[in-house]
């Protein structure tokens, strides 16, 4: 179950799979929990809201296309229950002037990009939580554009290993952000 | 007071946002206010993450697929209809689509194990993991498909009294079940559990051949006895893995206390000890590897100095397929390493190939060793 991308994952919980809803549950648990909390400061409430996600995915599954991930339909849904937290949950909006401040702006900014940026943040942690191989394969690989074999004798261990280590983390990626 | 002022406008701003009526400058305010929020991750997040996925599943499960449970629950979502009517505008447009395709669909169990067409040229084919399924006999000699995972509770009750259920996992199957005292179990493929129609009031008799996982629910008055091959296993309330493949059993405890007799002989064994009985009627205790034993219970093959004899027997047990020329490859040569059990056969044997340094082919349902 772990191996589906999120597109075969999501068929299988459209066909009432619960075992593919849980696998689901925990692939985006962490992640979301963190967006939730960054902007809702109560833990408890966060992990409410987290719930709620679910449970709407679950009733919304028939309704639901997905292109190749859940992300942006998570987040989305995400979005609207933390707003809807802020207004009724909230007794003043903190800094609420910021957000009645108009924006002035040559071309809008989309909101997918907006999220990526998030994401991106997000995504830095996921690496941090990657076993220590693997991590640092991946980083020097990708972040500092070391070549296999550099990487090899920096970690002293073999370049079939540091192969290994790098397909696997792009496949940890993939699986919690394809 | 001004700040409450601005705060008030500031909710009307997202309500309006929520219906959707926002013109694209103030959507545009939303979104940056929104995604700038940014307020430090607390430190003691990470503690409050540990176990975060499994407790929301857990609260998922009691409060979509628990039948006993009342629906009256704190939902916030349908506390303001706005939200609703924001993402019905959201979802409307595929809507109708799926419906069709959906309603339509019988519900026929996924092909467990199923063949399919490789994807490189080392195989002929490939074959896709195992998968949830099993079938339940009733006393009445009636047959149930299980497909539908989590169908838990399974019901007990009949007329037919003192007659007994059959839950029969194929090759290639596993499933999980919650027997009416609440004990959970956990059965891995070529695995039957016999359970009767109600508990005794004194005893929980089981039967079982095959692996199972067990969490025995506690019941200090009704001891818990799982009759495997001729091995009883006897326990109050604790968890642990039974392995009943062949008539020697293994039982490996986790946690908790488990009695183990065969033919007059008996034995209390400790968390991370196991018990072996054999066909002299004898019993073995030796320390255990729990990460290796109860590996298949997380959706893993786990090998920790394993033959390639016990390799492939799992590895036929998940996949339902034939191992070729088993001879060429010794006995004596052992192997660690962990692959998860959903991987397809050809990523299981590409590993296996690595290790063994040998060239596996699939053709059709056998395996063969080149």
């Amino acid at each position: 179950m772990k191996q589906l991308d999120d597109t075969e994952l999501f068929i299988r919980i459209q066909a009432d799979d619960r075992y593919a809803f849980s696998e689901l549950v925990n692939r985006y648990s962490d992640i979301l929990f963190r967006f939730i909390q960054r902007r809702v400061s109560c833990t408890e409430d966060s992990e409410d809201i987290l719930q709620e996600i679910f449970v709407s995915l679950w009733h919304q599954r028939l309704n639901i296309t997905i292109e190749y991930s859940l992300y942006p339909y998570l987040f989305k849904t995400a979005k609207y229950k933390i707003i809807d937290w802020t207004i009724n949950e909230q007794k003043k909006i903190v800094r609420a002037e910021k957000l009645l401040a108009s924006f002035q702006r040559a071309s809008p900014t989309s909101e997918d990009e907006l999220l990526a940026k998030e994401l991106a943040v997000l995504i830095d942690t996921e690496i941090e939580k990657m076993p220590t191989t693997m991590k640092s394969a991946f980083s020097l690989s990708r972040k500092e554009s070391m070549s296999i074999k550099d990487i090899a004798s920096e970690l002293a261990i073999s370049e079939q290993t540091v192969k290994n280590n790098i397909s696997l983390a792009l496949g940890w990626l993939k699986l919690r952000f394809k | 007071m001004k700040e409450q002022e601005s705060s008030d406008q500031a909710k009307a701003l997202l309500k309006k946002y929520l219906e959707g009526q926002c013109t694209p400058e103030e959507e545009q305010q939303v979104l940056h206010w929104f995604y700038a929020q940014d307020q430090p991750e607390e430190e003691q997040l990470k503690e409050h993450q540990t176990g975060l996925a499994s407790r929301i599943n857990t609260k998922l499960e009691e409060q979509l697929f628990s039948e006993s449970t009342p629906t009256v629950r704190r939902l916030t979502w349908f506390r303001s209809k706005w939200m609703v009517a924001a993402m019905l505008v959201a979802v409307s447009g595929c809507s109708l689509w799926m419906y069709n395709r959906f309603s339509s669909s019988d519900q026929k169990p996924l092909e467990l194990a199923a063949e399919v067409p490789s994807q490189d040229q080392t195989f002929h084919n490939d074959i896709l993991p195992g998968g949830h399924y099993a079938k339940i006999i009733t006393p009445k000699g009636e047959e149930k498909q299980l497909a539908d995972p989590f169908v838990q509770r399974l019901e007990q009750s009949s007329d037919q009294q003192g007659k007994n259920f059959l839950v029969d996992v194929p090759k290639a199957g596993s499933y999980m079940i919650i027997l009416e005292d609440g004990t959970k179990v956990w059965l891995n493929a070529s695995t039957k559990l016999s359970y009767p129609t109600h508990f005794e009031p004194n005893q929980r008799q089981v039967a079982l051949t095959g692996e199972a996982y067990f969490e025995v629910a506690k019941d200090a008055n009704r001891p818990f006895r799982i009759n495997a091959n001729g091995t009883t296993i006897e326990v109050l309330g604790t968890t642990f893995n039974v392995n009943a493949y062949h008539d020697e059993v293994s039982t490996s405890l986790v946690e908790g206390s488990v009695k183990v007799l065969k033919e007059g002989n008996q034995i209390i064994i400790k968390p991370g000890q196991q018990a072996t009985t054999s066909l002299t009627n004898d019993i073995k205790v030796t320390a255990t590897d729990l990460t290796k034993n109860t590996a298949w219970q997380r959706d893993e093959f786990y090998f920790d100095g394993n033959n390639f004899k016990d390799i492939s027997l799992q590895i036929a047990r998940w996949y339902d397929v034939e191992f070729e020329n088993m001879e060429t490859i010794g006995a004596n040569s052992t192997y660690k390493g962990s692959i998860s059990r959903n991987s397809r056969l050809s990523e299981v044997l590409q590993i296996l190939a690595l290790a063994t340094g040998r060239k596996f082919d699939i053709i059709g349902r056998k395996v063969i060793i080149q």
